[in-house]
Parts: structure tokens; sequence; C-alpha cells
């Protein structure tokens, strides 16, 4: 695949995208906090990615190459600030939609008001923290994949990873007490 | 090991990145702290809890978006070929636009006068008489088209003004035109001919260079016509002048040594001359390659105004376009500043017509 799309196949390119854009997305998601903004950001790591296709030497995984300009776009869009209104607006909703929930089972209430807490304690996570956590817990990258796509070392990342953690767990146990 | 040191192993227990001798440290530990189990099991129920978070997806379309950002013009032709052509359209507009090419190409052809002349090869052909035509009516008619040919004689003073100015701003036509009243003239003087000669084969019809009117050739050429006056008559029969232009000069005895001394140079050949009062009308056939060179020569000799490059609007701005070289007469200037039709430039100027026909074969 990795030829192909060295050989500007659209076709290979667009398996690319099929294969990887629900993660990038997520990945953009948990991070900005919005759909328009992840939305936007994923289009642009793959637009970054077809146009860095020909440099791409292939020493590291495709799926690190990725996950490397996800974070590294996110964090550079968290930096400038352009997310947090869209962010904030969001959590607002998202708030608004676990006091009126409209009906439905009680465990389906609790598991959405879990939901919306974690959320609420990953969007509060600090971003270098919030993206190793993210990438672990809900993409299952390997410390070693999680160091190469941040260039961290693997001590950096661990420790990251265990703060981030904690933090939650922390939060969590506040909503859940 | 104590309480904060497992507490900070917590992550790395959930990840089995423990060496095994830390792993069993860590396990006795915890059998003996409750705090530390309490706290591991909400640490694991943390994890649990991100680990089953939904995953977040992209929305419809959002691979179509990226394709078509990516990939701006293929896009463009997957909609056209999807949706606005499909094949059962295709086909048959690509046939008629293929068409329409062809014909096209075809109109540009006959209709430009370069391209034509450029496709024109009027090398040696193989001489087919021309059908003698049937005496009657139209043969008289013909002979009388004849008789009144303005162009290569002066205007006699029977003739109004104006047929003898419209007959010398004909439009390029013309040339066809005057030799298709040569081709009746001649035969006309065929017709003639051949009832004083009852043994006249088909060559009889064929046109003598420099037939004129219904004045008879000489018997002789109308029994023996040599191969190259054939080929002059065929040329003339089909192909009209190329070139129609006007040469306007100081001196015409100078003018037409220096005319024929040029003829000579550019390997052109004189198939036609007619002399009247102030004109010379010469008809000659020149190589193509050598017709630039023929050009700068007239450019030599006088003021060469070819018709197909001027293309004057009407006769009295040609005649204007001369008055401004100097040629003719202070009357004759005052005349055209007048508008109103001009007599024959006689005073100073002498007026040559020079039929030219460029061959794409040197004879």
């Amino acid at each position: 695949m990795l030829d192909r799309l060295r050989a500007g196949d659209p076709r290979a390119f667009e398996d690319l995208v099929l294969a990887y854009q629900h993660r990038v997305f997520a990945v953009a998601y948990r991070m900005l906090g919005s759909r328009a903004e992840a939305e936007e950001a994923a289009q642009e790591v793959f637009l970054r990615v077809h146009r860095g296709l020909a440099a791409f030497r292939g020493e590291a995984k495709l799926s690190t190459w990725l996950f490397a300009i996800t974070s590294r776009l996110c964090l550079s869009c968290l930096a400038s600030g352009t997310a947090q209104m869209e962010r904030a607006r969001e959590s607002e909703m998202a708030l608004a939609n676990l006091a009126n929930p409209g009906g439905g089972a009680p465990e389906q209430l609790e598991r959405l008001e879990t939901e919306a807490a974690l959320h609420q304690a990953i969007a509060e996570l600090p971003a270098e923290r919030r993206i190793v956590v993210i990438l672990r817990d809900l993409e299952g990258l390997a410390y070693e994949e999680i160091a190469d796509s941040l260039g961290l070392t693997l001590g950096t990342v661990r420790s990251r990873l265990h703060r981030a953690r904690m933090e939650l767990k922390k939060r969590l146990e506040k909503v859940l007490a | 090991m104590i309480c904060d040191e497992v507490r900070a192993l917590f992550s790395d227990v959930a990840d089995a990145r423990l060496a095994p001798g830390e792993k069993e440290a860590w396990d006795a530990h915890l059998t003996t702290c409750a705090e530390c189990r309490d706290e591991w099991a909400s640490f694991g129920l943390t994890l649990d809890l991100l680990h089953s978070l939904p995953r977040q997806r992209a929305s419809i379309g959002f691979v179509e978006r990226v394709m078509a950002a990516a990939y701006p013009e293929a896009r463009f032709r997957r909609i056209a070929r999807r949706r606005f052509v499909p094949l059962r359209l295709k086909l048959p507009l690509q046939a008629a636009a293929l068409v329409l090419v062809v014909m096209g190409a075809g109109y540009l052809v006959q209709r430009t006068a370069e391209l034509q002349l450029a496709m024109r090869d009027v090398g040696p052909q193989p001489y087919a008489p021309p059908t003698p035509p049937a005496p009657g009516p139209e043969t008289a008619a013909s002979v009388e088209t004849a008789t009144s040919r303005p162009e290569p004689v002066a205007p006699s003073p029977g003739v109004p003004k104006e047929d003898a100015l419209s007959a010398r701003a004909k439009p390029r036509s013309k040339g066809r035109t005057d030799l298709k009243k040569a081709a009746s003239e001649t035969t006309a003087g065929s017709v003639q001919t051949k009832a004083e000669t009852p043994q006249g084969d088909a060559s009889e019809a064929i046109p003598a260079p420099g037939a004129q009117g219904l004045e008879a050739p000489p018997s002789s050429r109308t029994i023996e016509v040599s191969r190259f006056e054939r080929e002059l008559s065929a040329l003339r029969a089909a192909v009209e002048p190329a070139v129609v232009g006007w040469l306007a000069v100081e001196d015409r005895d100078t003018a037409e040594r220096a005319l024929a001394g040029l003829v000579n140079q550019v390997g052109a050949t004189e198939f036609g001359r007619q002399a009247a009062q102030v004109r010379l009308v010469l008809e000659l056939n020149i190589p193509r390659v050598q017709y630039l060179g023929f050009t700068r020569g007239l450019a030599g000799i006088g003021s060469w105004m070819p018709r197909d490059r001027l293309m004057p609007p009407s006769l009295e701005a040609l005649f204007t376009r001369i008055v401004s070289t100097g040629v003719v007469s202070t009357d004759a200037r005052e005349s055209a500043h007048d508008q109103t039709p001009l007599e024959e430039p006689v005073d100073t100027g002498v007026l040559m017509q020079v039929y030219v026909i460029v061959r794409s074969q040197a004879r």
C-alpha cells in the first residue's frame, strides 16, 4: 500500500482515508472537543499526509506517522485557541442534554452521565497529558508508538500517562461519589 | 515497597510493563494494604470507563470531502462522468464533435485563401480538351460577352466611365471570370476555325496564348499546338490568378524592360500580354518559391499594389492610393479628391496591370 501511495495512486489514498478516518477524527474530537473543529482538523491531517507521502521514508509505521500529524495539529490548534469557544459551546450542549435526557432507562441515564463526566474530565486535562491518554487508552497505541508520535522519551510518556489517569480517577471519584 | 511507590506503578501494572520482581513486591504490598487495594480498584474502574467510551466516528461523506480536496480535478471528472455525461450520451457527443471538427477544418480550407493556395497543386496534368460548346444561342452570347470585355483594352469613348471603372474594380474572382471569358472567346474562335478546317481534332478547341476577341488564330496553331501552349491553355482555363495587382510606374518602356528581366530572373513564364494605350495587362506564371523575390523586384520597378492585400473598397480609393505615390497627374488627384469618376491617367504615369499566377512547381 505504501508503494501505491507513494506512486500517487488515488485508490490507495482513498483506502488509507477509509481505514483511518474514524481513528484520526476520534483523536481530534477528544483533543478539540468539537465535531466541526475535529472534522476540519482530520481533513487537514489527511491532506498533509497526501502532500507528504513522497517524503515519507517508511521508517515508522504509517499509523504512527498519521497520529503524529494529528497530535501536532491538535496541539497547535489548541495553543492558538481557535477551538476553545466551540468546545465550550459543545460542552454546554452536552450538559444540557444530561439535564433533559428526554426519558429512558435509569441504567442508560447513568451511563450517559458517566460518559459525560469522563468526557468533561478528559477535556479538562492539560493538553500534553490528554493526548497521551487518548492515544494510549482510547486508540490503544503502544508506549513506543506514542513516544515516536509525540517525539517524547518513553519515561516522559509513562509519566504523563500515569498522571493523566490519576487525574481522571480523581475527577471521576468526585462525580461518581 | 511503600504506598506511594505502589500507586506510582498502577499504570505500569495495568499495562503489564513491570518487571517480574517488581510485580511480586507490588502484589505483596497490595495484599496487606486495604487503602492501596481501594485505590487500585478505583484506578481500574477509571481505565474500564476510558476503554468503554464509544468510538467517535467521522460524519458521512468525510472521505468524499477529503478526496475532493486532495484530487480536485479527479473529483470533477468523476462527478461529470457519473452524473452529467453517462456513456450513452458521451459516445454520441464525441462522435458529433469529431464530425464538427472535420467539417470545420474543411470549411476553413475552402474559405481561407492562403490554405487554398497552399493546397492547390497545378503541376503538369494530363491535358483534357474542353468540350466544344454546341452551336446555338449560347455560343452567340459567349461571343457577345467576349467582344464586350472591357478589361484588356483601353476604354473606348463610347463606353461609359462607370463601366470602365467597374471593370477595373472587379473583385478577386474577376480573374476566373476573365479566364472564362477568354475561354469563351477562344471557343468562339475555334468554332469559326472549325468551319475552315474540317479535319480539325480536339486540339482545335485549345485557346492560343493571347487570343483576343473573335480574331481567329493562325491555322497552323489550331492544327499543331505545342505541348507548352497546351499546358498554358489548360492552366488559364483551370486556374484563376492567385495574385492580381497593379504596378504603377513612371516610364512604361523602362518598366517593361525591367519587368522582362525580372521575369527571366525569377524563372517566370509570360503567357499573356495585352497592350492598350496606357495599360499593359501581363499574365505571368511564377514558381511559388520565387514569388517573394518577384514582389521585391516589382517594388524596385514601380509601386506594386497586390489587390488581394490592398483590397480597395472602391476604385476611387485605389486611385487615391496611386495619387499618393505621385504617379498620376494633378488633374486626376483633384478628381479623386472630389470623389468624381476618374479619367484614365495619361499625363505622367502608366499603369500596368499584372496578373500573377503562383504555381507550386517551377516550370
